[in-house]
């Protein structure tokens, strides 16, 4: 065929079979229109399959701080709190201080041409630190500011070199030079700067060596040595120096602090979130009362109060122990080279000298401690070489020791646990299997509820769930496991409140075979833990 | 293993047997014929049109619909799904090389053609889930499946009494992939506790830089014959054909996978629970084998070879039988025996019963009518019910649009 007869094939359509394409055409884009996917493809499905597995021991659910193990494998759990550091910075602080003099031109009439490179000034003095309480031999700053400013009331340009001997700062002492123009009618010729007080090293026993809260210092004014002409000075005219520091702060004093009293009053908080209740009983539990110090000045420590408090029951128990509210004197620490080495003091208390055990079986969750400390009571008897490193002074701490020998009866434990689960749009129901083998010698019971956001009851996940206890044998650290499963329920109106910042509430009620005999919790306990899913899901596909 | 099941749903490839038997041949003294054609369908024995609604057009598959599906299925079982557009243009007017009775055919095509075998257990994996399948393995395998799309320029000659033809196609590549799983399982343990998923065999896919339609990921070529005799009566034909017979080589991008892998889950570990590192993603554990490779691949066209004989039985009926093969372990070849009647010279209707192909029985039914002599429509289906029942196995359409260019038009 050649080309002229396929164009003049199209040539012959006529328009109406040319127009039947087009409508052709936009009947198929009709039906594909009409068969466009507009919602997702579901269906449900009923799976079974693993979370989580693996073996829980008592250090995986507790901080390896918190725990310790005896020569016979038994645990201990150990509890260090500071219960108090006291902030004597006090001691030592130096207020904001604003130093100004006046010196004047040592001459009579005037006026005087004074040409350049001429001494017109030339003094050597102290300046007194506005230090009360206490006579500072030393300090060491590790902030702050010191703003200077000089003030020319002489006609002419002036070099004015400030020199503080005692405040150096890398062995470098400071010198602070300033460069006035002249007077211009009744407004001085000035000049300012400021200088970073980290790092700098005060010498306050002044020029004589022997002052206290005082900083030498000199000043020399002269006529510029490249001023353009001489000065012309009047028997009347001076400089004005101005130094003003601004929140020093000290990191290290020496000298006398003076006697000072404070009071103690503290409540220290343990395990924040758990609200223990019940009955425990414990054996051997022992506590260490410690307390530091890291000042070289003496101190006097007065408790006259120690007490366990449960947040929940709101019980309180007073510690029995007369060692403990007898007066204790701590003597200053020593400073060899640099090196502070404490005083320290400690208070034993156990269950033979104590009330200790009443004291913990309370189950507190936290403490208050009343007393009194008093810095110096016997006055200067260091000759004014107290000395103090304002990060640590005086720290009062306890370090209890219980071996988890106990018995337990319906102890209760609480938390709360923030959730949420971002797995978008999963509608699910099912239960989740928890398979447990318990080498634990303690039995558990936990109910589960969920919480929406805003904190309201949704509903309760789990129910008096129970977990057997490991059954005794002659050898205590080899129990025979019991096996349990605990069974928690979802549904997808759960998983829709998950999914919105829910609140998980846990209650763990603990109770041990025999209570109120005590059973050991030996670092061979464990529980072999298998967490498996059976959930109805609805799968969606866009 | 399996070997791919060719289902084929380019359903009409041959000549509309009014251009072999209508009493109207005035189209034959036409200059030229342009014949567009379209079809569209989908099947399997296992599956039926509810669950191809879903999830073609979305919706909500019912747990008594996937029971019901589960429960008739076979151990392994097959699905398809094709598409594919057409316009032919048969020059009726000139000779060629200086035989009268001979034409030049073009054609211009494009095809979407998808096909899967698939186990029981893999339907139940994915469709209901392992849970009553605790301390069981679920038999995944095996598991084959296979998408092609291309596009056809096609040059030939064909016979102007009997439509006979041979055309030779280049072929443009759009997209490939094939993916054969040989052993594959899920285990899971009486607690469910642990899952273990094992699985091996090969994946491969075309270039994935270039995507969409008219792509032009491979080149190759496509033959394609139709010989249509009349029967010695002269009251009948007999047609065999082959089409779509060719290799695509798709290009060096394209991505050859074998993997041979065992992966067991069981949860996350406590220490990753109690951890303050978060949890981690899921990974798999044990051995993972996994190559690589990219490199030219070969890939033959799903070719299918057709027979059909057309006989006058009375003046205005037809009868017509056939039989569609396709190569491959599981095809199964489509058998169809129809009744056609001209219910005017210029209107034909046939019905048509078959068997087989996706293996279950099927009524259709089919138009074709001659407007003024001057076009010709088609249009049908192999399955009636699938358009009209939500529980047939296959659903399907074809359409044609033929129009005669005359001398004096």
């Amino acid at each position: 065929m050649k080309s002229g007869e396929l164009i003049r094939i199209f040539a012959s359509m006529s328009m109406k079979r040319i127009a039947a394409l087009p409508v052709l055409l936009m009947i198929i884009v009709m039906m594909t229109q009409g068969c466009r996917r507009d919602e997702p493809t579901t269906w449900n499905i009923h799976g079974a399959g693993p979370l989580a597995q693996g073996r829980i021991g008592l250090d995986d659910l507790l901080a390896d701080s918190l725990l310790t193990s005896g020569e016979d494998n038994l645990w201990h759990l150990i509890l260090k709190k500071d219960l108090t550091d006291f902030d004597l910075d006090s001691l030592v602080a130096i207020p904001d201080t604003t130093i100004s003099r006046k010196f004047s031109i040592p001459l009579n009439g005037g006026p005087w041409n004074i040409p350049a490179g001429v001494n017109l000034i030339a003094i050597t003095e102290d300046r007194q630190l506005g230090i009360t309480g206490a006579e500072l031999k030393e300090i060491h700053t590790s902030g702050g500011f010191l703003e200077y400013e000089v003030r020319s009331y002489v006609n002419g340009y002036l070099t004015c070199t400030y020199s503080l001997p005692g405040l150096t700062r890398n062995g470098q002492p400071t010198v602070i030079s300033a460069f006035t123009p002249p007077l211009d009618g009744a407004v001085p010729g000035s000049a300012s700067g400021v200088i970073d007080l980290s790092g700098y090293e005060f010498d306050l026993t002044g020029t004589s060596g022997f002052a206290r809260n005082s900083v030498a210092s000199s000043i020399v004014v002269s006529t510029s040595s490249d001023a353009p002409g001489p000065a012309v000075v009047y028997g009347n005219d001076s400089v004005v120096v101005r130094l003003r520091f601004l929140d020093p702060e000290v990191a290290y004093a020496r000298g006398y602090f003076g006697q000072h009293h404070y009071t103690i009053s503290e409540s220290p908080q343990f395990f924040t979130g758990w609200n223990p209740e019940g009955f425990l009983a414990l054996d051997q539990a022992e506590v260490r009362f410690r307390v530091e110090n890291y000042t070289g000045a003496d101190a006097q420590v007065q408790f006259t109060q120690l007490s366990s408090v449960n947040g929940f029951s709101g019980n309180q128990v007073d510690l029995s122990q007369g060692d403990w509210f007898e007066t204790i004197n701590i003597t200053r620490a020593t400073e060899i080279n640099g090196i502070v080495t404490p005083v320290v003091v400690e208070r034993l208390v156990n269950s033979s000298n104590s009330n200790i055990n009443a004291f913990i079986e309370n189950l507190p969750n936290g403490l208050t401690m009343v007393g009194t400390v008093d810095v110096n009571p016997l006055g200067d008897i260091s000759d004014g070489n107290d000395f103090i490193y304002t990060s640590k002074a005086i720290r009062a701490m306890i370090e209890a020791d219980f071996p988890l020998r106990i018995g337990m009866n319906n102890l209760v434990l609480r938390d709360t646990l923030a959730l949420r689960i971002d797995e978008g749009e999963l509608d699910a129901s099912g239960e989740v299997f928890v398979h447990i083998e318990n080498h634990f010698p303690f039995a558990t019971e936990l109910d589960v509820w969920l919480l929406d956001a805003g904190r309201e009851p949704v509903r309760k996940l789990a129910d008096h769930q129970e977990v057997e206890h490991a059954i005794l044998t002659s050898d205590p650290s080899a129990p025979v496991p019991a096996s349990s499963v605990l069974r928690v329920a979802l549904n997808s109106d759960d998983l829709e409140v998950l999914r919105d910042d829910a609140f998980i509430v846990l209650r763990v009620e603990v109770n041990t075979p025999g209570y109120p005999s005590e059973v050991g919790i030996y670092t061979t306990h464990y529980m072999d833990v298998k967490v498996v899913a059976d959930i109805r899901a609805t799968i969606s596909i866009e | 293993m399996i070997l791919l099941v060719l289902l084929t749903m380019s359903i009409q490839g041959q000549v509309p047997s009014s251009l072999l038997l209508a009493r109207d041949s005035s189209f034959r003294t036409s200059l030229a014929i342009m014949l567009a054609e379209g079809d569209a369908g989908i099947g399997s024995p296992a599956l039926n049109r509810r669950f191809f609604d879903r999830m073609l057009w979305g919706g909500e598959l019912k747990d008594w619909h996937t029971d019901q599906l589960l429960e008739s299925m076979k151990e392994v079982s097959r699905a398809g799904f094709g598409a594919s557009g057409r316009i032919h243009f048969y020059g009726m007017s000139d000779t060629l090389f200086g035989l009268s009775d001979w034409g030049m055919h073009t054609a211009v095509g494009t095809a979407w053609h998808a096909q899967a075998g698939f186990s029981r257990g893999l339907f139940e994996a994915i469709f209901k889930g392992n849970a009553r399948h605790r301390g069981d393995t679920l038999v995944l395998d095996p598991f084959s499946g296979q998408y092609q799309s291309w596009q056809k320029f096609g040059f030939g000659l064909f016979h102007k009494k009997t439509f006979s033809s041979a055309m030779l196609s280049l072929v443009s590549g759009q997209d490939y992939r094939r993916l054969e799983v040989r052993d594959a399982g899920l285990y899971t343990s009486p607690l469910a506790d642990s899952l273990s998923l094992h699985y091996a065999g090969e994946y491969t896919r075309s270039d994935t830089a270039n995507r969409g339609w008219g792509a032009g990921n491979g080149i190759g070529l496509a033959l394609d014959l139709e010989y249509n005799r009349p029967l010695a009566t002269g009251d009948g034909f007999i047609s065999v054909s082959l089409q779509d017979f060719g290799w695509v080589a798709w290009n060096k991008s394209t991505q050859h996978m074998t993997f041979d892998s065992l992966t067991t889950w069981e949860g996350y570990s406590t220490e990753q629970l109690f951890g303050s590192d978060g949890l981690p993603a899921i990974e798999p554990v044990d051995s993972i084998h996994t190559t690589t490779r990219s490199g030219v691949r070969w890939q033959m066209l799903p070719f299918r070879v057709q027979v059909r004989m057309m006989k006058y039985i009375a003046r205005s009926t037809l009868l017509d039988v056939g039989m569609t093969l396709q190569p491959g372990h599981y095809a199964v070849p489509m058998v169809q025996a129809g009744l056609s009647h001209f219910l005017s010279d210029r209107m034909l209707v046939t019905g048509r019963l078959g068997i087989g192909g996706y293996g279950t029985f099927s009524a259709g039914a089919e138009c074709q009518w001659m407007p003024g002599g001057r076009w010709l429509i088609r249009a049908g289906t192999h399955n009636v019910a699938g358009w009209i029942n939500e529980d047939a196995r296959s659903m399907d359409a074809y359409f044609s649009l033929a129009c005669f260019f005359n001398r004096n038009s």
